[in-house]
Order: C-alpha cells, then sequence, then structure tokens
C-alpha cells in the first residue's frame, strides 16, 4: 500500500471516530455536583478573608454573634433553675407535711415535681433510722427524707396525727422552681488605648492612633455587656503635589568673547565665554501636612469571661463600634520659592468619611488589685467595615488595627454575690 | 444554547448558583471527553470535578474574548492527563500486539460499513492508555504531534509511533467486530 494510501485510510479512520463521536455527551451522575459543591465550600472556607464577605453580611455578623451571645446567655440563666430533687441530696421539709381534717391523709410534696400520691393516706415512707433517745422518728421526719432508692428504705404505718404540723404551705407554692439569683455589678472605669491602623496599601503602611474612654460594663454572672464613649485622636499625613514655574537653567552655549592671533602659530586663537540659557519651567513638589482628626467613638460589646478567678479573670469579648468625625485639624500647605509662581496645590489625600462602623474582637484580662478596683489590659483587633476615607486611593480599603487597651475599672457590686 | 454572560461574572462572584449553571452547561460534554480518556465513568467524573473545581477556583483568570469552552476543554484535558501520569502513563515503544505492518496490507475494516458510536467508544477504551491519549489529542483535540510531545513530555517521533499503533490496534479490533456481526 502506498504512503499516500495510507495518509488517506488513516485520515478516514480519524474522521469516521471523530464524526461518530466528536459530539457525544453523557449526563453525569447527581452526586458529582455535590461533591464539586463540598469541595468549593472546603475551599472557599480555608481561604476565607473577611474582605471577601460582602458588605451586608459583614454587619450581619456581629450582630449574629451578640444573638448568639444572648441566646447562650438566657439559656444558661434557664438552666440555673435549681430542681430541689437531687439523688441522694437531703431535703428539709418543715412546713409540707400536711393533713386534713376530715381524713387523716398525709400529703408530702418531698420534690418539685413529685407528691406522694393521695392513695397512701397514711403511709410514709422513711430511711430506717434507729430512734434514739435525743432523736424521735417525728423529729427525723421533719428533718430528713433520703430520696436515694439505693439506701436501704422501710415503710411505716402510724396515723397522721402523730406528725407536727408547723405553718402549713399549699402544696404548689413548694412546686414553684427556684432561680438561682445570678451576681449582678455595675463597672465603670477610664482607659487609654494606642492602636496601629493597618491600610492594606503599599503607600501607607500604619498610623498610631490614641483613645482615651469612659467605660461602663453591667456584668451578669460571667457575662456582661460593655459600652461608653471615647475619643480617639488620630494623625495622618496629608500629601498634596504642588504645581509652579519658575525661570530655570535649561541648557547653555558658547560664545565668541574675542580672538586673538599669535605670529608664532598657526590660525586664531579664540576666547570663548559659556552662557546660561534660562526658560520658565514646571515643576512639581510634594508637599506633605501633619493631619489630626477626632473622632467621638460608642462601643457596644457583649463579653463572656473564660476564667473568674478572685484576683483576676479573662474574658472574651466582641461588638460594633461607630465612631463619628468631630473635628478636622487640617494644616494649608504653605509653599513659597523665590521667583517662582504657584499654578496649582492638588490635594492627593481623600476627604475622611464622617461616619465609620467597625467590628471589635478583643481579650481582656482583669486584675483585682483592690477590693472594687482593677486593672484592665486588653488586647483588641478593631476591623472598620467601610473605608475610612472616600476616594478609592489611599486608605479606601477597609484597614483594621491591633491596639492595647488599658485602664482603671471600678466595681459597684448590685448584687452582694458578686465579687 | 449559548451561555449567558452574566454567568461567567456570577462565577468570578463566586455565586453558587452560577456556578452551578456554568456546570449544567458543560458537564455533560466534557464528562464524554474526559471518558475517552480514563478508564471508565467513575474515574471520568472524578477528573470532571476535579477539573470543575480548578474552572471556578481560576475562572476569574479565564479572559473573555476567548472561546469559555476551549478554555474549559483544555483544564479537562490537562486534569484528565494529570490522572493517567499519576497513574504512571506508559508510552509502549514495543508493539505488543504485532500489528503494525500486518494491518498496513489488509483492507481498511471501516471502509465498508459505518459502526455504531458505542463500538467506536469501546474500541478507544481498550487501546493502552499511551496509545489513547495520543489518539485523542491528535484526532479529537486537533493537536499536531508538536503540541503532543510537549503536552506529554515526549518526542514528536513517540507521538507519531503511539498514534500509529493505535490506529492499528483500532483497526483490528474493528476488523474483529466486522467479522463477528457477519458471522
Amino acid at each position: 500500500m502506498s504512503e499516500e494510501k495510507i495518509h488517506r485510510e488513516d485520515e478516514r479512520l480519524d474522521n469516521m471516530f471523530r464524526d461518530s463521536l466528536g459530539e457525544m455527551r453523557v449526563e453525569p451522575s447527581a452526586g458529582v455536583w455535590n461533591k464539586v459543591k463540598r469541595s468549593l465550600f472546603r475551599s472557599e472556607l480555608l481561604r476565607f478573608n473577611f474582605v471577601n464577605v460582602r458588605k451586608a453580611y459583614r454587619a450581619v455578623i456581629p450582630a449574629a454573634l451578640l444573638v448568639i451571645g444572648a441566646v447562650l446567655y438566657f439559656g444558661l440563666l434557664e438552666g440555673d433553675v435549681v430542681s430541689q430533687q437531687q439523688p441522694g441530696e437531703k431535703v428539709v421539709i418543715p412546713n409540707q407535711v400536711q393533713s386534713t381534717p376530715e381524713e387523716p391523709t398525709i400529703t408530702i410534696a418531698p420534690a418539685v415535681t413529685e407528691t406522694i400520691p393521695e392513695e397512701f393516706p397514711t403511709i410514709i415512707v422513711l430511711p430506717v433510722v434507729e430512734p434514739t433517745p435525743e432523736r424521735s422518728i417525728s423529729e427525723d421526719l421533719n428533718t430528713l427524707i433520703c430520696l436515694d432508692p439505693e439506701i436501704n428504705m422501710t415503710s411505716l404505718s402510724f396515723p397522721a396525727s402523730i406528725l407536727p404540723v408547723a405553718n402549713p404551705v399549699p402544696a404548689e407554692t413548694s412546686q414553684e422552681p427556684v432561680r438561682k439569683q445570678r451576681p449582678q455589678s455595675f463597672d465603670i472605669g477610664l482607659n487609654i488605648t494606642p492602636d496601629m491602623v493597618f491600610y492594606r496599601n503599599p503607600s501607607s503602611s500604619f498610623k498610631y492612633n490614641y483613645t482615651f474612654d469612659a467605660g461602663t460594663k453591667y456584668n451578669i454572672g460571667r457575662f456582661y455587656l460593655q459600652s461608653g464613649l471615647g475619643a480617639t485622636y488620630s494623625t495622618a499625613i496629608g500629601d498634596y503635589a504642588i504645581s509652579y514655574r519658575k525661570n530655570d537653567s535649561i541648557g547653555y552655549y558658547y560664545i565668541i568673547s574675542s580672538y586673538s592671533v599669535d605670529p608664532g602659530e598657526p590660525g586664531v586663537q579664540l576666547e570663548t565665554k559659556q552662557v546660561t540659557v534660562y526658560d520658565s519651567v514646571n515643576y512639581f513638589y510634594d508637599y506633605s501636612t501633619k493631619n489630626r482628626y477626632l473622632y467621638l467613638q460608642i462601643p457596644l460589646n457583649f463579653g463572656y469571661r473564660i476564667i473568674d478567678k478572685p484576683r483576676w479573670r479573662l474574658s472574651v469579648e466582641a461588638g460594633l463600634l461607630y465612631a463619628y468625625l468631630i473635628s478636622i485639624t487640617e494644616p494649608t500647605p504653605s509653599f513659597y520659592m523665590s521667583e517662582a509662581r504657584i499654578l496649582d496645590i492638588a490635594r492627593r489625600t481623600p476627604e475622611r468619611n464622617r461616619h465609620t462602623l467597625g467590628f471589635t474582637g478583643s481579650i481582656s484580662v482583669e486584675y483585682q488589685f483592690a477590693r472594687n478596683f482593677y486593672l484592665l489590659i486588653e488586647p483588641t483587633f478593631k476591623y472598620y467595615m467601610q473605608a475610612i476615607e472616600e476616594s478609592s486611593s489611599i486608605g479606601s480599603k477597609q484597614p483594621y488595627s491591633i491596639g492595647l487597651r488599658a485602664g482603671i475599672w471600678y466595681r459597684l457590686n448590685i448584687n452582694p454575690k458578686s465579687r | 444554547m449559548p451561555l449567558d454572560p452574566s454567568v461567567i461574572e456570577g462565577c468570578i462572584k463566586k455565586k453558587r448558583k452560577a456556578q452551578y449553571m456554568l456546570y449544567q452547561h458543560f458537564a455533560t460534554p466534557m464528562l464524554f471527553l474526559c471518558m475517552r480518556y480514563c478508564r471508565n465513568r467513575e474515574e471520568a467524573e472524578d477528573v470532571v470535578q476535579e477539573a470543575f473545581i480548578k474552572i471556578f477556583q481560576k475562572i476569574s483568570t479565564f479572559r473573555q474574548s476567548g472561546s469559555l469552552e476551549g478554555w474549559i476543554r483544555r483544564i479537562m484535558i490537562n486534569q484528565a492527563i494529570n490522572h493517567l501520569k499519576a497513574r504512571k502513563l506508559v508510552f509502549l515503544d514495543t508493539d505488543p500486539y504485532q500489528l503494525g505492518s500486518r494491518f498496513a496490507e489488509e483492507k481498511p475494516a471501516e471502509q465498508e460499513q459505518p459502526f455504531k458510536p458505542e463500538v467506536l467508544q469501546k474500541a478507544i477504551h481498550e487501546l493502552p492508555a499511551g496509545y489513547k491519549v495520543v489518539f485523542n489529542l491528535y484526532v479529537f483535540e486537533g493537536y499536531s504531534h508538536k503540541e503532543i510531545a510537549d503536552e506529554l513530555s515526549i518526542s514528536e517521533n513517540t507521538s507519531k509511533s503511539q498514534l500509529s499503533r493505535a490506529r492499528s490496534y483500532l483497526r483490528k479490533v474493528l476488523s474483529e467486530q466486522k467479522n463477528k456481526s457477519n458471522r
């Protein structure tokens, strides 16, 4: 078979496969998309960055944290309802023995949820206690009923009249759940927070802010709600581009000022003079000012004390921070150069936003150094949900800051159980 | 049906609905493409799954002036080849089936009657992995031998010989199939 024929046959074979199978499709099984979806979710979770979260969700996250905290708090509060019936626990029931005049029945409400049924009017279950000269059965009944079935118990029958009835109370009173009261307190304190604001922009690495605040904390058990009022002093570089025009040298040339002829030398000797050429030239000058800003801050944080020792406490805290720009001090660029004419002063620093909302998270350590005073050290992280500055240039991305809050606090006890 | 351009935008923004629409649009042709390279459907589905994850992760790098299908196809093929390489893809230098010269002299099997797509698909499946990859890249994807050589890190001559042997093998299989159906 010639080479050309072989080539033709090869092409025919290729075309047959291409035509028959080129456009074929196969439906994948349903599990494939589910696996893709799961893998994408995992990968997105691993590459999670707060910046990628949509603005709407950024506000939702702290709110959700607060709600979860509140739910957790109230859930725990419900859990504090103390059941009076604990296995093996001794229950004192001085007022819970009743009898009715018509029928010699004894009704005992030994626990919150259980009462002895009325079908056993004269039977009461008592632990086997040997009567002693100092202690009678009736005394034991009055003071001790053991509910633990593991303890050896016996049944005694005797008329109800032998039992003392002192200040009878309605049965439903005894069934009211007893709520353990949480220690409550109210704290006030003064703090200072130096923090570094990172703009995540190559042209401005970070800047320092200083915040002075008066804070309040309302503590319920291990949880607390914190707010207050603060003033943040912030500095930033004001960046301006000044364009001006002035006469400047743009080059030089030589002119012949004189010539001389030396009889001993061939030719003419020329004396030259350099002449500088001037023209008006446009220049740019980078001018910086030190701008000062003052913000009013109102935080609202929800905290939980992980460790609550008599001397020191460790807490985690998260919440929102609202800041309002109350004062702007931006010096006007003052530029002077002799024989120069200023053409334009362009401000390159963007205007600051009046309102800023941020998310804060912190870990705080409290050291109780006196009865009602304690020191607070609190590393804080703050993430601004919107840009501090309006323009899309410097600092317009959502910055974040890391700071250290330190202060002195005073505790006003509302509830004596509170430390 | 052409894909709505907003789907790509949605995929760039990592919107799950847009990702699902893109998946639905391309999953069926791409699964068949992968099945030509893989041993079975399950393996092909694994390749499709991995490739789609890559597609969604890299879709922001896709230049919209080009063909999306071409871009996706390329990722699928690369993924399939990587999958084969992970399984130690071997390019046989010898002719284990002793086919070369014999089939060159025979009358081509496909000349007389067309084969059903299933038969052709099965014939491709039966090819050794090396033959199969080169045949698929050359015939279905239109790669040149140089491109195949670059893609698979082999020489152009190896690519040519693999293709030639793949064709010979396919002729043999189809010829046997024809004889079987004539009987």
